[in-house]
Protein backbone atom coordinates (compact mmCIF):
# COMPACT_ATOMS: atom_id res chain seq x y z
CA UNK A 1 0.00 0.00 0.00
CA UNK A 2 3.21 2.05 0.55
CA UNK A 3 3.40 2.23 -3.68
CA UNK A 4 0.49 3.63 -4.36
CA UNK A 5 0.39 7.29 -5.18
CA UNK A 6 -1.54 9.53 -2.98
CA UNK A 7 -4.88 10.15 -5.05
CA UNK A 8 -5.10 5.78 -4.49
CA UNK A 9 -4.07 5.91 -1.48
CA UNK A 10 -6.70 8.44 -0.13
CA UNK A 11 -9.13 6.33 -2.36
CA UNK A 12 -8.85 3.88 0.11
CA UNK A 13 -9.32 5.61 2.81
CA UNK A 14 -12.35 7.49 1.85
CA UNK A 15 -13.67 3.51 1.94
CA UNK A 16 -12.51 3.68 5.22
CA UNK A 17 -9.55 1.64 5.28
CA UNK A 18 -7.67 2.76 8.38
CA UNK A 19 -3.97 1.22 7.76
CA UNK A 20 -4.27 3.26 4.77
CA UNK A 21 -5.08 6.55 6.95
CA UNK A 22 -2.14 5.59 9.01
CA UNK A 23 0.43 5.62 5.63
CA UNK A 24 -1.19 8.44 4.35
CA UNK A 25 -0.04 10.08 8.41
CA UNK A 26 3.42 8.98 8.29
CA UNK A 27 3.97 10.01 4.48
CA UNK A 28 2.36 13.61 5.09
CA UNK A 29 3.34 14.41 8.95
CA UNK A 30 7.05 16.13 8.43
CA UNK A 31 6.06 18.02 5.28
CA UNK A 32 2.92 19.36 7.22
CA UNK A 33 4.82 19.80 10.70
CA UNK A 34 7.35 21.55 9.39
CA UNK A 35 5.36 24.15 7.54
CA UNK A 36 2.92 24.60 10.08
CA UNK A 37 5.56 24.58 13.08
CA UNK A 38 7.82 27.50 11.31
CA UNK A 39 4.41 29.36 10.59
CA UNK A 40 3.32 29.19 14.28
CA UNK A 41 6.53 28.98 15.77
CA UNK A 42 5.50 26.90 18.55
CA UNK A 43 5.97 23.24 18.24
CA UNK A 44 3.40 22.48 20.44
CA UNK A 45 0.55 24.09 19.10
CA UNK A 46 2.00 23.10 15.55
CA UNK A 47 1.31 19.38 17.20
CA UNK A 48 -1.88 20.28 18.06
CA UNK A 49 -2.73 21.83 14.75
CA UNK A 50 -1.22 19.23 12.94
CA UNK A 51 -3.60 16.29 14.78
CA UNK A 52 -6.08 18.67 14.06
CA UNK A 53 -5.63 19.17 10.20
CA UNK A 54 -5.31 14.89 10.45
CA UNK A 55 -8.89 14.50 12.13
CA UNK A 56 -10.38 16.83 9.68
CA UNK A 57 -8.91 14.99 6.56
CA UNK A 58 -10.21 11.66 7.83
CA UNK A 59 -13.94 13.37 8.75
CA UNK A 60 -14.07 15.09 5.49
CA UNK A 61 -12.83 12.03 3.51
CA UNK A 62 -16.10 10.99 1.52
CA UNK A 63 -15.70 15.34 0.50
CA UNK A 64 -12.46 15.17 -1.43
CA UNK A 65 -12.51 16.50 -4.96
CA UNK A 66 -9.84 14.40 -7.16
CA UNK A 67 -9.82 17.59 -9.27
CA UNK A 68 -7.26 19.04 -6.89
CA UNK A 69 -3.81 17.49 -5.76
CA UNK A 70 -3.92 15.43 -2.22
CA UNK A 71 -1.09 17.74 -1.11
CA UNK A 72 -2.85 20.81 -2.01
CA UNK A 73 -6.07 20.04 0.11
CA UNK A 74 -4.29 18.88 3.20
CA UNK A 75 -2.14 22.04 3.24
CA UNK A 76 -5.30 24.21 2.66
CA UNK A 77 -6.77 22.64 5.41
CA UNK A 78 -3.97 22.91 7.55
CA UNK A 79 -3.43 26.65 6.35
CA UNK A 80 -7.00 27.03 7.82
CA UNK A 81 -6.28 25.86 11.11
CA UNK A 82 -2.78 28.26 11.50
CA UNK A 83 -4.73 31.59 10.22
CA UNK A 84 -7.50 30.92 12.57
CA UNK A 85 -4.91 30.36 15.38
CA UNK A 86 -2.73 33.45 14.14
CA UNK A 87 -6.31 35.59 14.32
CA UNK A 88 -6.58 34.24 17.58
CA UNK A 89 -3.30 35.22 18.92
CA UNK A 90 -3.92 38.78 17.32
CA UNK A 91 -6.86 39.41 18.84
CA UNK A 92 -4.96 38.22 22.52
CA UNK A 93 -2.25 40.54 21.91
CA UNK A 94 -5.09 42.98 21.09
CA UNK A 95 -6.42 42.46 23.87
CA UNK A 96 -3.46 42.71 26.69
CA UNK A 97 -2.37 45.58 25.09
CA UNK A 98 0.63 43.84 23.99
CA UNK A 99 0.44 45.67 20.44
CA UNK A 100 1.19 48.70 21.58
CA UNK A 101 4.97 47.69 22.48
CA UNK A 102 7.42 47.87 19.99
CA UNK A 103 7.79 44.66 17.59
CA UNK A 104 11.18 43.55 18.63
CA UNK A 105 13.18 42.99 15.46
CA UNK A 106 15.08 39.97 15.09
CA UNK A 107 17.30 40.07 17.88
CA UNK A 108 20.09 37.91 16.92
CA UNK A 109 23.57 37.31 17.84
CA UNK A 110 26.01 40.51 17.86
CA UNK A 111 26.56 41.51 13.86
CA UNK A 112 29.98 43.09 15.05
CA UNK A 113 31.40 39.60 16.47
CA UNK A 114 29.38 36.92 14.78
CA UNK A 115 29.56 33.24 15.61
CA UNK A 116 30.72 31.53 12.90
CA UNK A 117 28.53 29.11 11.17
CA UNK A 118 26.11 30.33 12.86
CA UNK A 119 24.22 32.22 9.74
CA UNK A 120 21.37 29.27 9.35
CA UNK A 121 20.34 30.55 13.04
CA UNK A 122 19.70 33.69 12.07
CA UNK A 123 18.35 33.36 8.93
CA UNK A 124 15.82 31.11 11.07
CA UNK A 125 14.83 34.09 13.36
CA UNK A 126 14.58 36.53 10.44
CA UNK A 127 11.82 34.11 8.55
CA UNK A 128 9.79 34.52 11.99
CA UNK A 129 9.60 38.14 12.09
CA UNK A 130 8.34 38.38 8.43
CA UNK A 131 4.73 39.23 8.22
CA UNK A 132 2.10 36.23 8.41
CA UNK A 133 1.50 36.35 4.80
CA UNK A 134 4.48 36.70 3.12
CA UNK A 135 6.38 34.21 5.67
CA UNK A 136 3.49 31.15 4.52
CA UNK A 137 4.40 31.92 0.79
CA UNK A 138 8.49 31.96 1.60
CA UNK A 139 7.62 28.89 3.50
CA UNK A 140 5.76 27.27 1.10
CA UNK A 141 8.00 27.80 -1.69
CA UNK A 142 11.64 28.42 -0.53
CA UNK A 143 11.70 25.10 2.27
CA UNK A 144 8.25 23.36 1.31
CA UNK A 145 9.89 24.02 -2.59
CA UNK A 146 6.16 23.36 -3.82
CA UNK A 147 5.50 25.19 -7.44
CA UNK A 148 3.92 28.67 -7.15
CA UNK A 149 0.28 27.33 -8.93
CA UNK A 150 0.23 24.95 -5.96
CA UNK A 151 1.08 27.57 -3.26
CA UNK A 152 -1.57 29.95 -4.76
CA UNK A 153 -4.42 27.36 -5.16
CA UNK A 154 -3.38 26.47 -0.84
CA UNK A 155 -3.18 30.82 -0.27
CA UNK A 156 -6.29 31.27 -2.53
CA UNK A 157 -4.60 33.90 -4.00
CA UNK A 158 -3.61 34.14 -7.66
CA UNK A 159 -0.02 33.49 -8.93
CA UNK A 160 0.95 36.99 -9.61
CA UNK A 161 0.09 37.65 -5.79
CA UNK A 162 2.09 34.47 -4.89
CA UNK A 163 5.49 35.32 -6.79
CA UNK A 164 5.46 38.83 -5.72
CA UNK A 165 5.24 37.71 -2.26
CA UNK A 166 7.48 35.65 -2.56
CA UNK A 167 10.03 37.84 -3.96
CA UNK A 168 8.85 40.72 -1.32
CA UNK A 169 9.98 38.36 1.45
CA UNK A 170 13.60 37.30 0.08
CA UNK A 171 14.01 40.78 0.18
CA UNK A 172 12.76 41.59 3.37
CA UNK A 173 15.39 38.88 4.80
CA UNK A 174 17.99 39.81 2.51
CA UNK A 175 17.66 43.58 4.33
CA UNK A 176 17.59 41.41 7.79
CA UNK A 177 20.62 39.26 7.25
CA UNK A 178 22.41 41.95 5.62
CA UNK A 179 24.57 43.04 9.34
CA UNK A 180 25.73 39.77 9.03
CA UNK A 181 27.25 39.12 5.60
CA UNK A 182 30.85 39.04 6.85
CA UNK A 183 29.65 35.80 8.54
CA UNK A 184 28.67 34.39 5.10
CA UNK A 185 32.41 34.76 3.84
CA UNK A 186 33.71 33.26 6.36
CA UNK A 187 32.21 30.25 5.85
CA UNK A 188 32.65 30.56 2.19
CA UNK A 189 36.35 30.85 2.83
CA UNK A 190 37.23 34.21 2.80
CA UNK A 191 35.68 34.52 -0.61
CA UNK A 192 33.29 37.30 -1.60
CA UNK A 193 29.87 35.68 -2.95
CA UNK A 194 29.76 35.89 -7.06
CA UNK A 195 26.69 34.77 -8.43
CA UNK A 196 26.13 31.12 -9.43
CA UNK A 197 28.26 30.49 -6.40
CA UNK A 198 25.71 28.15 -4.35
CA UNK B 1 16.07 48.83 -17.01
CA UNK B 2 16.51 50.45 -13.32
CA UNK B 3 17.65 48.93 -10.36
CA UNK B 4 13.97 49.18 -8.57
CA UNK B 5 12.48 46.95 -11.72
CA UNK B 6 15.70 44.71 -11.29
CA UNK B 7 14.78 44.31 -7.79
CA UNK B 8 11.16 42.75 -8.39
CA UNK B 9 12.61 40.95 -11.19
CA UNK B 10 15.45 39.08 -9.15
CA UNK B 11 13.10 35.85 -8.15
CA UNK B 12 12.15 35.35 -11.46
CA UNK B 13 15.35 35.25 -12.88
CA UNK B 14 16.62 33.17 -10.60
CA UNK B 15 14.03 30.58 -11.33
CA UNK B 16 14.15 31.31 -15.45
CA UNK B 17 10.77 32.55 -15.52
CA UNK B 18 11.46 35.70 -17.28
CA UNK B 19 10.69 35.86 -20.65
CA UNK B 20 14.06 36.23 -23.26
CA UNK B 21 13.49 39.64 -23.99
CA UNK B 22 13.42 40.31 -20.26
CA UNK B 23 16.21 37.84 -19.61
CA UNK B 24 18.20 40.00 -21.81
CA UNK B 25 17.65 43.42 -20.35
CA UNK B 26 18.39 41.60 -16.39
CA UNK B 27 21.40 40.38 -17.99
CA UNK B 28 22.60 43.42 -19.67
CA UNK B 29 21.36 45.47 -16.10
CA UNK B 30 23.48 43.17 -14.03
CA UNK B 31 26.82 43.85 -16.13
CA UNK B 32 26.98 47.11 -15.82
CA UNK B 33 25.80 46.99 -11.78
CA UNK B 34 27.52 45.62 -8.90
CA UNK B 35 24.71 46.83 -6.15
CA UNK B 36 22.16 44.29 -8.48
CA UNK B 37 24.65 41.03 -8.69
CA UNK B 38 25.33 42.06 -4.69
CA UNK B 39 21.44 41.40 -4.09
CA UNK B 40 21.15 38.20 -6.45
CA UNK B 41 23.85 36.71 -5.13
CA UNK B 42 22.35 37.51 -1.65
CA UNK B 43 19.13 36.09 -2.64
CA UNK B 44 20.25 33.04 -4.26
CA UNK B 45 22.25 32.06 -1.15
CA UNK B 46 18.99 32.95 1.21
CA UNK B 47 16.92 30.85 -1.13
CA UNK B 48 19.36 27.35 -1.01
CA UNK B 49 19.86 27.99 2.79
CA UNK B 50 16.11 28.29 3.08
CA UNK B 51 15.91 24.78 1.58
CA UNK B 52 18.85 23.48 3.89
CA UNK B 53 17.20 24.18 6.93
CA UNK B 54 16.59 21.59 9.29
CA UNK B 55 13.29 19.54 8.75
CA UNK B 56 11.10 20.01 12.34
CA UNK B 57 9.28 16.65 12.65
CA UNK B 58 6.49 16.41 15.15
CA UNK B 59 6.89 13.90 17.93
CA UNK B 60 7.29 9.99 17.79
CA UNK B 61 4.17 8.47 18.63
CA UNK B 62 2.20 11.55 16.43
CA UNK B 63 0.69 9.05 13.97
CA UNK B 64 -0.71 6.92 16.65
CA UNK B 65 -1.99 9.53 19.24
CA UNK B 66 -4.39 10.98 15.93
CA UNK B 67 -5.21 7.23 14.97
CA UNK B 68 -6.10 6.99 18.56
CA UNK B 69 -8.14 10.19 18.55
CA UNK B 70 -10.46 8.75 15.15
CA UNK B 71 -10.96 5.82 17.00
CA UNK B 72 -12.35 7.74 20.05
CA UNK B 73 -14.30 10.06 17.65
CA UNK B 74 -15.76 6.85 16.13
CA UNK B 75 -16.99 5.59 19.88
CA UNK B 76 -18.14 9.21 20.87
CA UNK B 77 -20.27 9.05 17.56
CA UNK B 78 -21.47 5.26 18.11
CA UNK B 79 -22.43 6.09 21.74
CA UNK B 80 -24.42 9.77 20.49
CA UNK B 81 -26.10 7.66 18.34
CA UNK B 82 -27.01 4.79 21.01
CA UNK B 83 -28.22 7.53 23.32
CA UNK B 84 -30.45 9.17 20.44
CA UNK B 85 -31.85 5.71 19.96
CA UNK B 86 -32.82 5.55 23.44
CA UNK B 87 -34.42 8.69 23.65
CA UNK B 88 -36.36 7.69 20.33
CA UNK B 89 -37.35 4.33 21.87
CA UNK B 90 -38.79 6.06 25.39
CA UNK B 91 -40.45 8.81 23.30
CA UNK B 92 -42.26 6.13 21.17
CA UNK B 93 -43.02 4.65 24.49
CA UNK B 94 -44.28 7.12 26.48
CA UNK B 95 -46.92 7.83 23.19
CA UNK B 96 -48.15 4.53 23.08
CA UNK B 97 -48.93 5.11 27.21
CA UNK B 98 -50.61 7.53 26.42
CA UNK B 99 -52.35 6.18 23.53
CA UNK B 100 -53.31 3.06 25.85
CA UNK B 101 -54.38 5.84 28.40
CA UNK B 102 -56.49 7.80 26.64
CA UNK B 103 -58.55 4.65 25.05
CA UNK B 104 -58.73 3.42 28.72
CA UNK B 105 -60.70 6.58 29.72
CA UNK B 106 -63.38 6.56 26.63
CA UNK B 107 -65.84 4.90 27.62
CA UNK B 108 -67.03 3.19 23.95
CA UNK B 109 -63.88 1.43 24.10
CA UNK B 110 -63.74 0.46 27.72
CA UNK B 111 -64.02 -3.11 28.66
CA UNK B 112 -67.11 -4.53 30.54
CA UNK B 113 -65.53 -4.62 33.80
CA UNK B 114 -64.60 -1.30 33.64
CA UNK B 115 -68.24 -0.05 32.29
CA UNK B 116 -69.46 -2.28 35.47
CA UNK B 117 -66.63 -0.34 38.06
CA UNK B 118 -68.03 2.97 36.40
CA UNK B 119 -71.77 1.98 37.07
CA UNK B 120 -71.22 0.44 40.44
CA UNK B 121 -68.63 2.71 41.64
CA UNK B 122 -66.64 0.06 43.82
CA UNK B 123 -63.75 -0.79 41.65
CA UNK B 124 -64.23 -4.45 41.49
CA UNK B 125 -65.22 -5.74 38.28
CA UNK B 126 -66.24 -9.36 39.88
CA UNK B 127 -68.79 -8.16 41.92
CA UNK B 128 -70.44 -6.19 39.22
CA UNK B 129 -73.53 -6.78 38.08
CA UNK B 130 -73.21 -7.72 34.09
CA UNK B 131 -75.57 -9.20 32.26
CA UNK B 132 -74.98 -11.29 29.19
CA UNK B 133 -76.49 -9.33 25.72
CA UNK B 134 -78.69 -12.91 25.21
CA UNK B 135 -79.96 -11.68 28.44
CA UNK B 136 -80.91 -7.81 27.63
CA UNK B 137 -82.24 -9.15 24.31
CA UNK B 138 -85.02 -11.26 26.70
CA UNK B 139 -84.93 -8.16 28.87
CA UNK B 140 -86.01 -5.82 26.01
CA UNK B 141 -88.89 -8.45 25.01
CA UNK B 142 -86.93 -10.64 22.66
CA UNK B 143 -87.81 -14.21 22.39
CA UNK B 144 -84.43 -15.67 23.47
CA UNK B 145 -84.00 -19.70 24.94
CA UNK B 146 -83.77 -20.65 28.10
CA UNK B 147 -80.48 -22.68 27.33
CA UNK B 148 -79.06 -19.95 25.42
CA UNK B 149 -79.71 -17.54 28.57
CA UNK B 150 -78.18 -20.08 31.26
CA UNK B 151 -75.43 -20.90 29.00
CA UNK B 152 -74.18 -17.06 28.61
CA UNK B 153 -75.08 -16.41 32.59
CA UNK B 154 -72.63 -19.47 33.37
CA UNK B 155 -70.29 -17.78 30.98
CA UNK B 156 -70.27 -14.69 32.84
CA UNK B 157 -70.17 -16.19 35.81
CA UNK B 158 -67.08 -18.31 35.25
CA UNK B 159 -65.74 -15.20 33.88
CA UNK B 160 -66.25 -12.60 37.12
CA UNK B 161 -64.00 -14.96 38.98
CA UNK B 162 -61.14 -14.26 36.20
CA UNK B 163 -61.81 -10.32 36.04
CA UNK B 164 -58.85 -10.25 33.61
CA UNK B 165 -60.48 -12.50 31.05
CA UNK B 166 -63.60 -10.54 31.37
CA UNK B 167 -61.82 -7.09 30.65
CA UNK B 168 -60.07 -8.83 27.16
CA UNK B 169 -63.62 -8.87 26.33
CA UNK B 170 -63.86 -5.71 24.87
CA UNK B 171 -66.75 -4.68 22.81
CA UNK B 172 -67.35 -2.92 19.84
CA UNK B 173 -67.94 0.74 19.72
CA UNK B 174 -71.05 2.05 21.14
CA UNK B 175 -72.56 -1.93 21.59
CA UNK B 176 -73.33 -1.09 25.18
CA UNK B 177 -75.05 1.62 24.67
CA UNK B 178 -77.13 0.87 22.20
CA UNK B 179 -77.71 -1.94 23.78
CA UNK B 180 -78.57 -0.48 26.86
CA UNK B 181 -80.78 2.37 24.86
CA UNK B 182 -82.77 -0.51 23.22
CA UNK B 183 -84.62 -1.26 26.52
ZN1 LIG C 1 21.14 47.95 -10.41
Amino acid sequence: MEKLDDKQLFAKIAADDEQAFGIFIDRFKNRLFNFIARIIQDKETAEDILQETFLRVYNQRKNYSPDYAVSTWVFTIALNLVRSELRKRKLRKYMSLDFLKEESDVEIADPQNPEPGKLKPILEKAIKSLPDEYRTAFVLCDIERLPYEEIAEIMRVPVGTVKSRINRARSMLREKLLPYKELNYELSKGLPLVIGLY
Amino acid sequence: MNCRKVSRWLSAYIEGDLQPLQKRRMDEHLQNCAACREKLSDISMITQMSGELEKLEPGPFFANRVLCEVAAQKQKRWLLQGWRLKLALSAASFVVAAIVTFMNMSPSLMSPTMIADKQSGNGNAASADFVPISGKLARAGFPVSDDILKRDMALVESLKSDSQALDSLVLPKGYIQQVDQSH
